[in-house]
């Protein structure tokens, strides 16, 4: 009897399930695309293909409309919200949202990080990249560009500097106390996909479609996505409630940079930045974007990671193995601007 | 004006409202990864000097070098509360990603919300070449782009004639599913595709397969024969295979060393009829015959013979796809794959 007893308490414990702490718990998930629009293309000859070995023949009319330049927003709402607006992860050049998801490594990226700390986190793959899907050269005139494995490598601040990158692991050369998960590189190449020189518009366009779907926000930007951002937030600034531009690849635009006098903005950077001759021009050219946002009424923080102690960062912070202890700068400093409950 | 403002609040009060009718998701984790994937050298190309943001500082882009090529990602969701005794491979169609499984185009939950709330540990991927998988320019051929109006007819939306420019003078099978008044939404999932990456493809579920599984593989469409070809390779570790609209079968000389997993095949609503999805129906029946005829165990259902009437080719999309994914939710439990 006693043993019936146990067994009935257990089965009951069993289906009632407590979330365990460290369970992520959602009121909501999803995903949606946003902005676009019908392109036409025509006098291009009719085609007959076969989709698959075996399959049968089908017509192939490339003249039409096509749907192009949307772009492709995956979303998480943790039960226990927390950041008063949602959080809008937008990633850097050549790469896609998942810049923010599980580390080359493994570990948990800045989208469960900020989950966890109860924001209602959109992450987002730019026009063009990922699952935004891309238009054919009849609608892009132009080729996109491909990243080599060694171009990363001295880009991002991960090897010390040029010739660093050598297809032999073991004779890489990686800056001194890097933080990032160099046995991971080749993971971290994985998420690169190709990217085009000619559809900042259009790429801005659809950020704009979804700053009014969903804001008013914060936005989280990094590299060629802040630049991105900065403008975004020069045409919405009544919807951009605050912006962290971590190691932003150009700001926005200086004469316009007054219409975020009401817009907060964190400007973060990585260690080897001032060493680094692009990346220190970076830099100077955020730095006087900050300065004009400043001279029309607005505040601009500037976090160098190394003058509060941490160091090793490349330009990939948000995977680099330090990133939680980032993320709660990050947090910290949204704390301080009244974002969070 | 009045009008309208009732209407939008209407709307919007019966969107939160079945919102909050929802549980909760508890999930013990979600992450992502990639998966296969080789690296290639391109030698002999000139050295370029490109600006990657407009005002930005000039960069040196050597195009020779080493590349990561044909690599897949895959997107993982493990609720707190598991009842699937194996984890769910859930495979895109062609010119489209695991965004296919995701939110429907008309806002509704999708199927990976429905497979995670059954208590699956749940696996999306974006077949090589697609979506956040990435592509390269070693693929032979051109990719192939669909014009908006390409899958209306193709994926029975409307029967052959049916598709038109003009919203308005667009039709439809009577009583579709399909939600018509989202298709450019849906048309916003579409991604290019080649015609020449199907054995790199492949070589990428397997890898999955092997990282992941012992494992059940639903599929949809073009992954149809990605799915077979999978089992086939990985009889042991595809315990269980759910082929939804498949384009394609498996290889009738390989039926023997599948014949232990269970099949599930279902086809929506229109494929009898439908010019090519008859012919392409008729092939998965015949494979199933000969499938059966070795000891397989393959189930063949067109959901209008159960009831379940109406279904475009998008099956996950329609509006009633919740019915769908009961009866292979059923289907799996009968299988004793789910508590």
């Amino acid at each position: 009897m006693r043993r019936i007893f146990v067994a009935t308490v257990l089965s009951l414990a069993a289906l009632t399930p407590l979330a365990a702490e460290d369970d992520i718990v959602l009121r909501g998930m999803g995903s949606f695309h946003v902005g676009g629009r019908i392109a036409e293309v025509s006098g291009k000859p009719v085609r007959m293909i076969v989709r698959q070995p075996g399959g049968p023949l089908t017509k192939l009319d490339p003249n039409g409309q096509y749907m192009v330049e949307q772009m492709y927003v995956q979303y998480f709402l943790p039960r226990n919200r927390k950041g008063k607006l949602p959080l809008l992860m937008w990633h850097g050049g050549g790469l896609t949202g998942v810049t923010y998801e599980s580390t080359p490594d493994g570990r948990e990226g800045w989208l469960n990080l900020f989950v966890r700390k109860g924001w209602d986190v959109y992450v987002s793959d730019a026009v063009e990249r990922g699952r935004a899907g891309f238009a054919s050269s009849d609608v892009w005139q132009s080729d996109p560009i491909f990243l080599t494995y060694a171009d990363p490598f001295e880009r991002f601040r991960i090897g010390d500097g040029e010739g660093s990158w050598n297809a032999d692991p073991a004779k890489r050369k990686v800056l001194a106390g890097s933080q990032f998960p160099v046995e991971a590189y080749d993971n971290f190449m994985k998420q690169s996909v190709p990217r085009w020189l000619i559809t900042d518009d259009a790429i801005i366009a659809a950020y704009v479609a979804l700053v009014d779907k969903v804001c008013p926000c914060v936005l989280l930007l990094h590299s060629q996505g802040a630049t991105f951002g900065f403008k975004v937030a020069e045409q919405r600034p009544d919807k951009v409630k605050a912006i962290v531009a971590v190691e932003s690849a150009t700001a926005g635009t200086i004469g316009k940079a007054a219409a975020l006098k009401n817009t907060p903005t964190l400007m973060l950077f990585g260690d080897y930045v001032d060493q680094h001759p692009r990346w220190a021009t970076f830099k100077k050219v955020d730095l006087e974007y900050a300065d004009a946002v400043r001279a029309g009424g607005g505040t601009v923080d500037v976090i160098n990671l190394p003058d509060i102690g941490i160091k090793g960062n490349s330009h990939m912070l948000m995977q680099d193995k330090n990133n939680a202890e980032i993320a709660e700068v990050i947090q910290k400093w949204l704390v301080g601007k009244g974002l969070v409950e | 004006m009045r009008r309208f403002g009732f209407a939008l609040a209407f709307g919007l009060a019966a969107a939160s409202a079945s919102a909050q009718t929802k549980e909760p998701i508890a999930l013990r984790d979600m992450g992502s990864f990639h998966v296969g994937g080789r690296v290639i050298e391109i030698t002999g190309q000139p050295i370029k000097e490109i600006v990657f943001t407009p005002g930005g500082v000039p960069a040196k882009m050597d195009p020779n070098g080493k590349y990561q090529v044909e690599q897949m990602y895959v997107q993982y969701f493990l609720p707190q509360n598991r009842k699937g005794k194996l984890p769910l491979l859930v495979w895109h169609g062609g010119g489209l990603t695991g965004v296919t499984y995701e939110t429907k185009p008309d806002g509704g939950d999708g199927w990976l919300g429905y497979f995670i709330r059954k208590g699956w540990d749940t696996y999306i991927s974006d077949a090589v070449e697609r979506g956040r998988s990435g592509w390269t320019s070693t693929f032979k051929g051109d990719a192939v782009f669909l014009p908006l109006g390409d899958p209306w007819e193709r994926f029975r939306i409307g029967p052959p004639g049916s598709w038109n420019d003009d919203k308005s003078k667009r039709t439809t099978y009577p009583g579709t599913q399909f939600p018509t008044e989202a298709y450019e939404q849906f048309m916003k999932q579409g991604v290019p595709r080649w015609l020449t990456t199907d054995d790199a493809i492949v070589a990428a579920y397997v890898e999955l397969i092997d990282k992941v599984c012992p494992c059940v593989v639903m599929v949809h469409s073009q992954s149809g024969s990605f799915g077979f070809k999978a089992l086939e390779a990985r009889p042991d570790k595809v315990k269980a295979l759910i082929a939804v609209e498949p384009t394609l079968g498996g290889d009738r000389s390989k039926v023997a060393s599948i014949k232990d997993t269970p099949i599930l095949v279902i086809y929506g609503d229109n494929a009898k009829d439908h010019p090519r999805w008859s012919k392409i129906r008729q092939g998965g029946v015949d494979y199933a015959g000969v499938l059966k005829s070795a000891g397989g165990r393959i189930d063949v259902v067109d959901l209008p013979d159960v009831g379940i009437r109406g279904n475009s080719h998008m099956v996950m999309m329609d509006k009633n796809s919740d019915q769908a994914a009961d009866l292979i939710q059923k289907w799996l439990v009968g299988k004793q794959l789910s508590d």
